[in-house]
């Protein structure tokens, strides 16, 4: 609805605010250091797991402790979904009880993102991955070139929503990190690098880009909340 | 060409057709359920008015109250039911349909 929609009821303008409300979940900065360490963790585990020596080594080791590796395995998996779980655990507690206390609590949508921009990312994944394929196929790529494609595209794809997401939330702070951290990862289609390696820097770049934008949101939210303290 | 049709206005919700209550459903349609204290900055209504309006549209069946303690404090948060989301929807539609109408 645009703001002629307010005309109609007098005062109210519906889409501002259900989008700060929207927003409210971003504004701290702690879902993009939630999410930047998740890449982080993603893009270390990719370097190791889908590299030709860590996957030499997990072979070398389940022959030879058999299956204690496995359930080594099993258990460190668990481990990284509960390090997640327990990150969103710990934001929800903090907000609850220190940061939002003046603000009032919301509960978010789990999923914040608009369908129109989910499409539109799946697009931009399927058409970089297709041109991946397309070129190695035509000989004009190198040979990893699909696989990293691949990296590329999910990169890239991030950064849509992200700059969807600014767009939609008037927020532009993300409209950046989209940007940024999606012209970041398209340099993978240029760099002739591993498939664990194009992982690994697909993981790293999301995560120094986020971690970065929620340190500088979370600075700005604390400083405000810390002057309303003071009122 | 729009079809001209002067009875919509005759049409909307006239529960959720009032500034105070199309404001805390604006604000609830973002979240999953949002804390008295939220709705009272986001809104900047009064105590009383914000009570006053959730009670109505708690009997209407738009949203959901729940009243607990926080330690000794009383805390409410309110979400928005499948009803009051879907008869929402449908009064932004109106709105826009209207807007579109009038070409104000």
């Amino acid at each position: 609805m645009n703001q002629n929609s307010s005309a109609v009821n007098g005062q109210v303008d519906l889409d501002d605010l259900t989008r700060k409300t929207r927003r409210m979940e971003f504004d701290d900065g702690l879902n993009d250091l939630q999410n930047g360490i998740v890449f982080l963790v993603l893009g270390l585990l990719a370097a190791f797991g889908l590299s030709e020596t860590g996957a030499r080594w997990f072979i070398s080791m389940a022959i030879k402790y058999g299956d204690l590796v496995m359930l080594i395995f099993i258990v460190l998996v668990a481990a990284i979904a509960g390090l997640l779980f327990g990150i969103r655990w710990a934001i929800d507690r903090y907000r609850k009880n220190s940061l939002w206390v003046q603000s009032g609590y919301i509960r978010s949508f789990r999923w914040q993102v608009d369908s129109r921009i989910n499409i539109l990312a799946v697009l931009v994944f399927l058409i970089v991955m297709s041109l991946g394929f397309a070129g190695m196929f035509w000989g004009n790529f190198d040979d990893g070139s699909d696989v990293r494609f691949l990296a590329a595209g999910a990169g890239i794809a991030t950064g849509v929503v992200y700059a969807g997401m600014g767009v939609s939330l008037h927020l532009r702070r993300y409209l950046w990190v989209g940007i940024i951290g999606g012209a970041l990862c398209a340099t993978l289609l240029i760099v002739p690098v591993s498939f664990a390696l194009s992982w690994a820097i697909m993981g790293a770049i999301w995560g120094v880009v986020l971690i970065t934008s929620g340190v500088f949101a979370y600075a700005s939210f604390r400083h405000t909340w810390v002057e309303h303290s003071n009122d | 060409m729009i079809e001209t049709d002067y009875t919509l206005p005759t049409k909307f919700d006239r529960l959720l057709h009032q500034p105070a209550r199309l404001a805390i459903m604006a604000v609830l349609y973002g979240c999953e359920k949002a804390d008295f204290k939220f709705l009272l900055q986001a809104t900047e209504l009064t105590k009383g008015t914000l009570s006053k309006h959730l009670s109505n549209l708690e009997e209407s069946g738009y949203v959901d109250i729940t009243k607990s303690f926080k330690g000794k404090y009383p805390h409410t948060s309110v979400a928005m039911t499948h009803q009051g989301r879907k008869s929402f929807k449908q009064l932004r539609k109106q709105y826009q349909a209207f807007i579109k109408m009038t070409g104000t």
